[in-house]
């Protein structure tokens, strides 16, 4: 609608004009004193408060959304819907929080015994089947992996770690069981340790001194007779006879103290020495004998 | 003794600021919805929170241009409350405002001041209502609005030109 300057001008002095009745201000400061509060709030500009309560209300909802629904996830077993949120999503957010690598690790031997004692309760609860044993396996072997791709780990932890892993393997029931280079050399250093018990490394040395001196003389001066030559056989039989004896006695005395060794061995286990205080010299001179006999 | 004091010259302000500018804040609400009564309730809102601010002791720089500023967003938020139509709305639509409206406020001269005006760019509007209908001066605008006096000098004429291609 187009309209002349004139006519603006004249509407323009005809709306300046326009304004409140004297009555009105009076009503309007009475209302405004009456409902003005004693403690008056700021003002707040409604884009300001529309958006604080937006935003609020918002946060409000995520949090409360979130919380539930994670600690919904923490409290999941394999098997369940939340549980592959748990360990595909929750844990590895709260692993990526942990900067230093020693605690990292520490939370993820946590969390593989996280693993191990879901299946526990599981099978206390008789709920165990396959699927969840699946889903289980999967995570539980995912992590292992994980650990050993991290590394930074010493006897003590390798061994605390084959522990759950024999544990968890003899807990589930599946066909394929966990497999790991903690498992491997734990089993290497429980055989080497069975060995050891069976076989201990004990040295039994049995030592015999047996000393015994016999010198026969044979007088040949007259030279070889008869009874010098028979002389000298007896002797020389004697001896032998006498000898013989000595060792019998000496053999019967080491089987008697090894006897012994064996069963105090039994006893301590340990190795030990036996030493007999008999010594068996047998010196036969045999050089005149030679020259009776012409050899 | 001292608070008493104190409340009494907070009300004094408010009374002083009241009288001074409530016709206007009045006029500026019903330009901007051709309503008188609105106006008057939106004007009642913008002096009861002006009192509650000056309550607390807040103390006020530029108090013309802090009320313009409640007032204009007191007038944005009944707009986003109420889902009201506005004339322009009503009238882009093919609703014949003379041969229709029967309410006398919307033929007023609000209405005529407003359709001209607001066929304007809308950086021209404010100021340009301000310049002539209010009739307040380059330095009290760029108070007002918050923006530099240059700049209201320029929308100024540029305005009025615009405003004077448009009449007959």
């Amino acid at each position: 609608m187009k309209i002349s300057q004139e006519q603006f001008n004249n509407s323009q002095k005809a709306f300046k004009e326009s304004s409140l009745s004297a009555e009105q201000k009076e009503k309007m400061l009475s209302s405004i004193y009456s409902q003005a509060v004693t403690t008056p709030a700021s003002i707040i500009s409604p884009y300001t408060k529309h958006l604080f309560s937006k935003v609020l209300v918002s946060a409000l909802a995520i949090l409360l959304i979130f919380s539930g629904t994670t600690y919904a996830c923490m409290q999941s077993l394999p098997g369940d819907l939340l549980y592959d949120a748990k360990v595909n999503l929750i844990e590895p957010l709260g692993l990526l929080l942990k900067i230093d690598p020693v605690k990292k690790r520490d939370c993820n031997i946590s969390l593989l015994n996280k693993r191990v004692k879901e299946v526990e309760i599981l099978k206390e609860k008789n709920e165990l089947s396959k699927k969840s044993q699946e889903k289980s396996f999967r995570a539980t072997k995912a992590k292992v992996e994980e650990i050993e791709k991290d590394g930074l780990i010493d006897e003590e932890l390798k061994s605390r770690i084959a522990g759950e892993l024999t544990k968890y393997n003899s807990l589930i029931g599946l066909e394929t069981k966990i497999d790991s280079v903690f498992l491997i050399n734990s089993k290497t250093e429980i055989e080497s340790e069975t060995k050891i018990t069976v076989e201990p490394p004990k040295k039994v040395s049995v030592k015999a001194k047996i000393s015994t001196t016999t010198v026969v003389d044979l007088n040949l001066d007259s030279g070889i007779t008869s009874s010098t030559t028979l002389s000298a056989t007896t002797t020389l039989a004697t001896s032998t006879n006498l000898l013989g004896k000595v060792l019998d006695k000496v053999s019967e005395k080491i089987n008697t103290k090894k006897d012994s060794v064996e069963e105090s061995e039994q006893e301590e286990e340990k190795p030990s020495t036996i030493k007999l205080p008999v010594e068996v010299k047998v010196e036969v001179d045999t050089e005149p004998v030679k020259n009776l006999l012409g050899l | 003794m001292g608070n008493d004091q104190e409340q009494n010259n907070h009300k004094e302000l408010f009374e002083r600021l009241f009288q001074e500018y409530s016709d206007v804040i009045y006029r500026f609400c019903l330009y901007k919805t051709s309503n008188p009564e609105i106006a008057h309730d939106l004007t009642q809102e913008t002096f009861l929170r002006l009192w509650k601010t000056l309550s607390c002791d807040k103390k006020l720089d530029s108090p013309k241009s802090y009320i313009y500023q409640i007032s204009r967003n007191l007038i944005v938020d009944y707009y986003k409350s109420h889902k009201v139509v506005s004339l322009d709305f009503l009238m882009e639509e093919g609703f014949d405002v003379k041969g229709d409206m029967v309410s006398a406020e919307i033929i007023s001269d609000a209405s005529i001041l407003r359709e001209q005006i607001d066929s304007l760019e809308k950086e021209f509007r404010e100021v340009v209502y301000l310049r002539f209908v209010e009739e307040l001066g380059v330095q009290e605008i760029a108070q007002t609005l918050g923006i530099s006096e240059n700049l209201v000098s320029v929308r100024i004429n540029r305005g009025k030109n615009k405003l004077k291609e448009k009449f007959k």
